[in-house]
């Protein structure tokens, strides 16, 4: 065997294990942060907390947002997370993480209460908003970032 | 074992599945992969819960269209559109490989990777220290938040808006809320 076949060869099948380790990761964990926004259309400024979100904020047509919740963790595949919401009734938000495929997370999103039913796939460090369930003179935002290797610290 | 059976079974397999295009030995391979699996089931039953209802609803827009004079509003459009451009097609045709040709996909990557850098290599070699093609001007953070995708949205008789965001690219979907203003 010839030293060029020998690298050609040894090229191939480390790229053939990386396709493997590849898809071998698409079955792991990966973590999911759920924010709970109140959006008013009165006071002034953006909560230090939603800093992240502070260009998206920018965007919608509310003068303060306050972070009433946040829950960071890791999910596996079928994993649900729910959590409450303010709102007239109780209101949850239920989240249920359907694994990655081609480096998406999927996800199923439900609010009874408003029957509302999505799926959606988000990518890496990618945020999906939900808004319009009434609070005091303005809405609730449900902000869903999804992210592959780690989790934010709680805040 | 099957292709279908070594690996997890992608949403593209189990639309194709409730549509029936699939061959008797993977749509055999499915079943199986049902009978043994709760998630894939309830992921299956949903899927045809919301293709009942989206159906359900899109019988009845049909019934209320009105269709008089549709051919001639159609040639009318497909004269006045233009061809979409060379990187609108290139997207399509890559999003329909990724969807239903991945198995092929990596193998034939990693071949044409290997043959690729075996053929380039010696280039890049030859161009000496500090000559790497390097991706600096590539930022990270400009490219992982593109590309929310909606698949399905459902929200029984109310209405919803999807629309993404200018500046950053993020989806917001917007419910309508009507229910009394009371909180508890």
């Amino acid at each position: 065997m010839t030293k060029a076949t020998r690298s050609t060869l040894t090229l191939v099948i480390t790229l053939a294990f990386l396709a493997v380790a590849g898809e071998a990761q698409a079955d792991e964990s990966y973590g999911i942060e759920i924010r709970i926004i109140s959006a008013q259309p009165d006071g002034a400024g953006v909560d230090p907390a939603l800093s992240r979100l502070s260009a998206d904020l920018a965007n919608l047509p509310f003068k303060s947002y306050k972070q009433l919740d946040f829950h960071a963790r890791k999910v596996r595949k079928g994993e649900t997370v729910t959590m409450q919401f303010p709102g007239p009734g109780n209101r949850f938000l239920d989240v249920r993480a359907n694994g990655t495929r081609d480096g998406k997370h999927l996800f199923r999103l439900g609010i009874d209460a408003l029957n509302f039913k999505t799926f959606v796939r988000i990518p890496d460090n990618g945020t999906l908003i939900v808004g319009g369930p009434q609070h005091e003179r303005g809405v609730i935002l449900l902000a869903i970032t999804a992210r592959a290797a780690r989790v934010a610290p709680q805040r | 074992m099957s292709s279908i059976g070594r690996r997890q079974i992608d949403d593209a397999t189990l639309e194709r599945f409730l549509d029936g295009e699939l061959k008797q030995a993977q749509a055999s391979e499915v079943e199986a992969a049902l009978a043994r699996d709760d998630a894939l089931r309830a992921q299956v039953d949903e899927l045809r819960a919301m293709r009942t209802m989206l159906g359900d609803h899109l019988m009845r827009e049909a019934d209320e269209a009105d269709l008089s004079g549709l051919t001639e509003r159609v040639l009318a459009r497909c004269e006045e559109t233009p061809p979409l451009p060379w990187t609108d097609r290139l997207s399509s045709w890559m999003s329909e490989v990724f969807a239903y040709r991945k198995p092929l996909l990596v193998p034939s990557m990693a071949l044409a990777t290997a043959a690729l850098l075996t053929l380039a290599l010696p280039g890049v070699i030859d161009r000496g220290p500090g000559a790497s093609p390097g991706i600096d001007g590539l930022r990270p953070d400009a490219v992982a938040n593109q590309g929310v995708e909606v698949r399905i949205l459902s929200t029984g008789t109310e209405l919803a808006m999807v629309y993404q965001l200018p500046t950053t690219n993020t989806t917001v979907i917007w419910i309508s809320d009507h229910s009394d203003s009371t909180e508890e």
